[in-house]
């Protein structure tokens, strides 16, 4: 306020007492603060929306992008229940997040301390091909936290990669229900659930390769069911149209986890380099989106147009990023990842800003600055002679 | 190759799985039957040997989701007539329910993906196998069904699901085949559009359905007459490119909803409308 009383001030000094310009002055200040008052009020909702502890299910999130998740969940303050086949994998999954809590309270500021006070991670273990094991999840996350805000369905498998004829029954087997049957039990069950709570709920599909439709030689299995949940996604949001549950799907692109690496060869790993990141990278840029994630059918992707082409850009720099020649991996383990975790969460990313605001917030920036324009030359152009 | 050409069919009992066997038997071709039930098999069998004499058909009980069910189909067949040519994986199940995924019970989710996704699977795995050893090839054909283009299948998710994967199976399957240097096994899809059967009436419930079935379905055998020529141009003309042959194209169906709409035609022509 104190500063475009100023700007005002400035104006009507340069204006010189021209009636003209003063009206304009006086039109455009009051056009300003209303501007500034509506970007303000949506900033103040956005903060709204994002503060207060989501409730999360992440399946199969003791290993990889899962786990990745779960960690940047609990660092924005979300109450997290982990899951995944082996118990012994969830205890020791729930020690490591606590700890990384721990330690993230250790260096938090004020602020961020108060929302971290509310992370909580539990965690069970669930096969998501079984129905009783996944109704046992819905209920122990209902114990635990009262309601379930945002479901994941990451629980994922590939058994390698090989042309199917060396792929044995129980490998298939375990692919078709791990990717389709669970993601599918796991939908069902979350949005029973989700439809008779008061604020609805979320529920997000992860795609990966051979969604898009394109052939996947070598992992035909695993693409065939992403594939197959694709259109999955079509039909359930036909069905939940009038229902308060959002289904999405969310596309981590390439993530450097055991999936992806079991059994690449040297020149895909030299591939890998250029398009692949780490867990945490992925997660810290998937995170955000899914928590202020809004009606239903959305896409949260990794890889859009402009890291895409970042990637093809800074091509030359990127070699030798993750693999070098040999095809040895030069990046660290995941422990001395975490240990520096805290300075890389500060850091500033560009493309990050560019998509935390969603399309529609450009358009309307850029149509609300075509209108001020619009005014500005309409008035300004009226005491120009001849017009 | 020369004609007659060996087939196997699965889910061969009943549906567009058993107009095909006999489309193929009045060809003069060799057909293995199979499904799951052992009383159907027989008395299919019967009926068969009956009409087309002792020595061109075969059955067995099978359960495609089953790995060794498949590994004795595939003996069987050797022992019965040394080769495949055509095999054709017809088995499809939509667990007859109609109803959005909550309401789906899990019996029924196993069962459409079971039976449409793994057993769909395996069975490519084994007649790969099978074909790659054999000095004449052969030709596998995946049968598709609504959602197969990637549009969706509200009241039936978990069958489109399966549906759009069974195509993308055989796009990576021929990706794959290529790459290794298989030249003498091809994957095709085949599509019988809307073919009046269990699975297809089972569905016509709400007037929508009741509008298109009318319009664009056909019976089995209608579908077989048409499909049959085109499977067996295939060996014939030695082409070893991929296809998707389909039975209702994007025009047939255009054209008819036209001529329903303009002049009332097929209307309760299966089920009645109103």
């Amino acid at each position: 306020m104190m500063s475009s009383g100023v700007i005002v001030a400035v104006g009507f000094q340069l204006s010189g007492g021209d009636s003209q310009m003063n009206t304009l002055i006086w039109y455009s200040w009051l056009g300003g603060v209303i501007i500034g008052t509506m970007i303000g009020a949506n900033s103040v909702l956005e903060e709204h929306c994002k503060a207060g502890p989501r409730n999360v299910v992440i399946t199969g999130s003791t290993r990889g992008l899962g786990k990745a998740l779960a960690r940047e969940f609990l660092l924005s303050g979300d109450r997290v229940v982990i899951a995944s086949r082996s118990p012994e994998s969830v205890l020791q999954t729930i020690n490591e997040l606590e700890e990384n809590i721990q330690e993230g309270l250790s260096v938090a500021k004020k602020k961020q301390r108060e929302t971290l006070l509310h992370a909580k991670v539990v965690g069970t273990s669930c096969d998501v091909c079984k129905p009783e094991d996944v109704k046992k999840l819905v209920n122990f996350a209902r114990d635990e936290l009262g309601s379930i805000d945002i479901w994941i369905n990451n629980a994922g498998t590939n058994k390698g990669f090989r042309p199917l004829v060396n792929f044995s029954d129980e490998d298939i087997s375990q692919i078709v229900s791990t990717n389709l049957v669970g993601s599918l039990l796991c939908t069902r069950e979350a949005m029973n659930v989700m439809q008779y709570q008061e604020k609805g709920g979320h529920v997000f599909n992860m795609d990966g390769a051979g969604s898009g439709g394109s052939s996947t030689p070598l992992t035909a299995v695993y693409g065939s069911t992403k594939c197959g949940l694709r259109q999955f996604q079509a039909s359930l949001l036909k069905e939940s149209r009038r229902s308060k549950v959002g289904v999405h799907t969310a596309s981590p692109g390439m993530v450097l986890t055991d999936l992806l690496l079991s059994g690449s060869s040297l020149r895909n790993k030299q591939m890998f380099n250029l398009i692949c990141e780490l867990p945490e990278t992925v997660a810290r840029t998937l995170v955000p989106r899914m928590r202020v994630v809004k009606g239903s059918g959305k896409a949260v992707n990794y890889l859009t147009p402009p890291r895409i082409l970042l990637a093809l850009v800074t091509a030359w720099v990127r070699r030798g990023r993750w693999f070098d020649e040999e095809g040895r991996a030069v990046y660290a383990a995941e422990a001395d990842r975490i240990r520096n975790w805290a300075e890389s969460r500060a850091r500033f990313s560009f493309t990050d800003a560019m998509e935390m605001y969603t399309e529609n917030t450009w358009v309307s920036v850029f149509s609300l600055s075509v209108v001020c324009a619009f005014i500005i030359l309409s008035s300004s152009g009226g005491p120009l002679p001849g017009t | 190759m020369v004609p007659p050409y060996n087939i196997l069919i699965t889910g061969s009992t009943k549906g567009i799985g058993y107009a095909l066997a006999k489309e193929f038997l009045k060809a003069g071709d060799n057909v293995i039957i199979c499904s799951r039930s052992a009383e159907r098999v027989e008395s299919v069998v019967t009926d068969l040997k009956k009409e087309f004499g002792e020595q061109h058909v075969w059955g067995i009980v099978c359960d495609v989701r089953e790995g060794k069910d498949v590994k004795a189909l595939v003996d069987f067949a050797r022992d019965k007539i040394k080769y495949i040519d055509i095999w054709i994986n017809n088995a499809g199940s939509n667990a007859y329910s109609f109803k959005p995924l909550v309401e789906t019970s899990d019996e029924a989710l196993m069962e459409v993906i079971t039976t449409n996704t793994l057993g769909l699977m395996i069975c490519c795995r084994e007649a790969i196998n099978m074909m790659r050893n054999q000095p004449r090839g052969g030709h596998i054909f995946n049968i598709d069904g609504a959602g197969s283009d990637g549009r969706p299948t509200p009241r039936f998710a978990a069958y489109g699901a399966t549906k759009r994967s069974v195509v993308h199976l055989t796009k990576s399957l021929q990706a794959e085949l290529q790459m290794n240097e298989v030249n003498n096994v091809m994957v095709h899809n085949l599509s019988p559009g809307m073919v009046t059967t269990d699975l297809l009436m089972s569905g016509a419930t709400t007037k929508q359905a009741k509008f298109f079935i009318n319009i664009l379905a056909e019976p089995p055998n209608v579908v077989a007459d048409y499909l049959v020529p085109n499977i067996r141009a295939i060996p014939t003309n030695q082409s070893m490119k991929p296809t998707y042959i389909r039975f209702l194209t994007g025009l047939k169906a255009y054209s008819r909803i036209f001529s329903r709409i303009a002049f009332g035609a097929r209307r309760n022509k299966y089920v009645a409308e109103d």
